[in-house]
């Protein structure tokens, strides 16, 4: 199956690395100043040249600000185990990988482009947020999409040299390529990873107080809340005000009297009265799926606020991911171990 | 949790949500525990009619304590609670408050923790010798727990400095519920005549974003008295 079509005219380059390839010449060889996603596999030592890994392709990448992907289906204990804003892992399925790396290429593209044909995102905004959010057409988001923005330095100590006011001024593509890169990576790896301003589907089925399998009802209920700019094309996911609208709507049919304990409760009873059937709940063995709400970003979980069901504010989890906490037996098993 | 408590839930997490990005914008060495709007904040049930009450779980902020230091070394612990006009949301989506408390203890850290400031804000309707909104200074030294459970602080008895400060000065103020102790602990902490224009816009983003909230100020005719509007000396503020 073709993952792009005739018109995008995308140029692939791949480098398989054999002995006696000089690497780091070779690899600035396939590389420029358009190049909009690398993607490499871990052990590049295959055809006998030895010392080559993955890690080493990331570090030339995140020196040059290109976006890179991993993808390594043998090897995957060596990549990185700790969330990395500038680096993110291909999924090795078969089926998913191909229209990962796509997703991926063209959305960074259309980051690339909105930036190119709006030159007012580049020059007037001040700050990734900002411009994401102009990017987005969604300016009243901009300070949620800040609480995501933290660090850039240390997550990226190139970027520093890239900004450095010493450094030489910036050409304006070489400044539309580093805040593709930036304005990308906080899309993708941060924002749409975890549930806030904008939620995936398994955040909002959490958010519903519902099972995921019931994503057909979900997508056609708040299709007016589907969000469809960069990277979409990983979701589907939804605009968190939006659904919020629309939720009320449903929440207003409820008799006025009706109390429940928990904003997942209320919405799932919601939905139950517009469809007059019960849903699914999500699977718990805590509260048997009563309350829901939140969503667990590391074991992909429904999870509610009970103290033996889940955890808040945590290091891991970015300031502005409202719906985001984490499961308590993943927290009890693995926060001694990664520093959670 | 009903239809309204839920909604008016949404409107407190997303506020939180604005004090968070104007305190990251405001200065890099600020913080506040904990991040998470849906834990802090907490309906309290077995409301009178028409009443929807909320209570703010302690957080605590980081901060140095002028806004040109760089060194944060001042712990602010807030708790408190907010009451909401039911009537007026379901008519019109107003959200007005019907009452509030809020406590606040201040802790300076250099060698030891020590207890430098703690104040109730409180409202009262009609109590004789009361004014309307006003603040009575008082220890919470036992505030200092959530600063050296959430920093991760040496787990000492603060020194408390204000230990026996006179209790019954009730000091008229403004409605100091917790939405506006932020923005006061915002301006005296992270602004200053030096700060820049970022700084200077991210407080002014909040304070634009807290008409979220309408004050307590229409429960009282007095106040809204064009003798008053243009006086707001202390003959307005105590019932006779």
């Amino acid at each position: 199956m073709a993952i792009f079509s005739r018109e995008e005219q995308v140029d692939v380059r791949t480098w398989v690395p054999r002995k006696g390839d000089i690497p780091k010449s070779h690899f600035d060889s396939l590389v420029d100043d358009g190049t909009t996603l690398v993607i490499t596999d871990y052990d590049l030592t295959r055809q006998g040249l030895t010392g080559l890994f993955g890690s080493s392709v990331v570090s030339w990448c995140q020196l040059r600000a290109i976006p890179i992907g991993d993808f390594s289906r043998n090897n995957a204990s060596e990549l990185p185990t700790e969330p990395n804003l500038f680096e993110f892992r291909v999924p090795t399925k078969p089926d998913e990988t191909a229209s990962f790396v796509a997703a991926v290429y063209r959305g960074f593209r259309k980051i690339r482009v909105a930036l190119e044909q709006r030159p007012d995102l580049v020059d007037k905004k001040k700050s990734p947020a900002a411009i994401l959010a102009g990017l987005l057409n969604a300016p009243q988001e901009e300070s949620q999409f800040a609480l995501y923005t933290i660090r850039y330095g240390s997550v990226n100590a190139a970027l520093i040299d890239q900004v450095n006011p010493g450094a030489q001024k910036k050409s304006r593509p070489k400044k539309e390529a580093l805040l593709t890169y930036m304005v990308g990576h906080l899309l993708l790896n941060s924002i749409l990873r975890f549930s806030g301003p904008i939620v995936s589907m398994r955040g909002l089925a959490a958010y519903l107080g519902i099972d995921d399998s019931e994503r057909e009802t979900i997508e056609k209920e708040f299709r007016e809340a589907s969000y469809s700019g960069p990277f979409s094309e990983l979701g589907p996911y939804f605009w968190l005000a939006k659904v919020n609208d629309l939720v009320e709507g449903l929440v207003k049919a409820l008799p006025p009297g009706l109390e429940v304990e928990t904003h997942g409760e209320l919405h799932r009873r919601a939905l139950e009265r517009k469809y007059k059937r019960e849903f699914k709940r999500p699977t718990c063995d805590r509260c048997n799926g009563l309350n829901g709400g939140f969503f667990c970003p590391f074991t992909r979980r429904t999870v509610c606020q009970r103290s033996d069901c889940s955890v808040g504010s945590n290091s891991w989890i970015p300031p502005g991911a409202r719906l985001c906490r984490i499961e308590r037996d993943f927290y009890d098993e693995l926060a001694p171990i990664l520093g959670l | 949790m009903d239809r309204v408590s839920n909604k008016i839930l949404q409107h407190l997490v997303l506020q939180w949500e604005n004090v968070k990005t104007s305190l990251s914008r405001m200065h890099a060495a600020t913080e506040v525990k904990p991040h998470d709007g849906y834990a802090i904040f907490k309906e309290e049930p077995h409301q009178p009619d028409g009443v929807i009450a909320f209570g703010l779980a302690p957080v605590v902020f980081r901060l140095p304590e002028r806004a040109n230091h760089v060194h944060p070394s001042l712990f602010v612990v807030v708790q408190g609670r907010l009451c909401f006009d039911r009537v007026s949301y379901e008519a019109g989506e107003l959200l007005r408050t019907l009452g509030f408390s809020t406590q606040a203890g201040y802790f300076r850290l250099n060698n030891n923790l020590k207890h430098v400031y703690g104040a109730h804000f409180d409202f009262s309707r009609n109590d004789l010798g009361h004014p309307v909104f006003h603040a009575q200074m008082k220890s919470f030294k036992e505030l200092a727990r959530h600063a050296i459970e959430f920093y991760s602080l040496e787990n000492t008895e603060p020194d408390d400095c204000i230990a026996g400060i006179l209790k019954s000065v009730r000091l008229p103020c403004a409605q100091m519920d917790m939405f506006s102790l932020f923005l006061q602990i915002f301006a005296d902490h992270l602004l200053y005549q030096g700060s820049g224009e970022e700084e200077k816009i991210a407080f002014g983003e909040l304070l634009k974003k807290s008409c979220f909230l309408q004050g307590a100020g229409f429960q009282f005719e007095r106040l809204g008295t064009p003798q008053a509007r243009e006086c707001y000396r202390a003959l307005h503020w105590y019932p006779i």
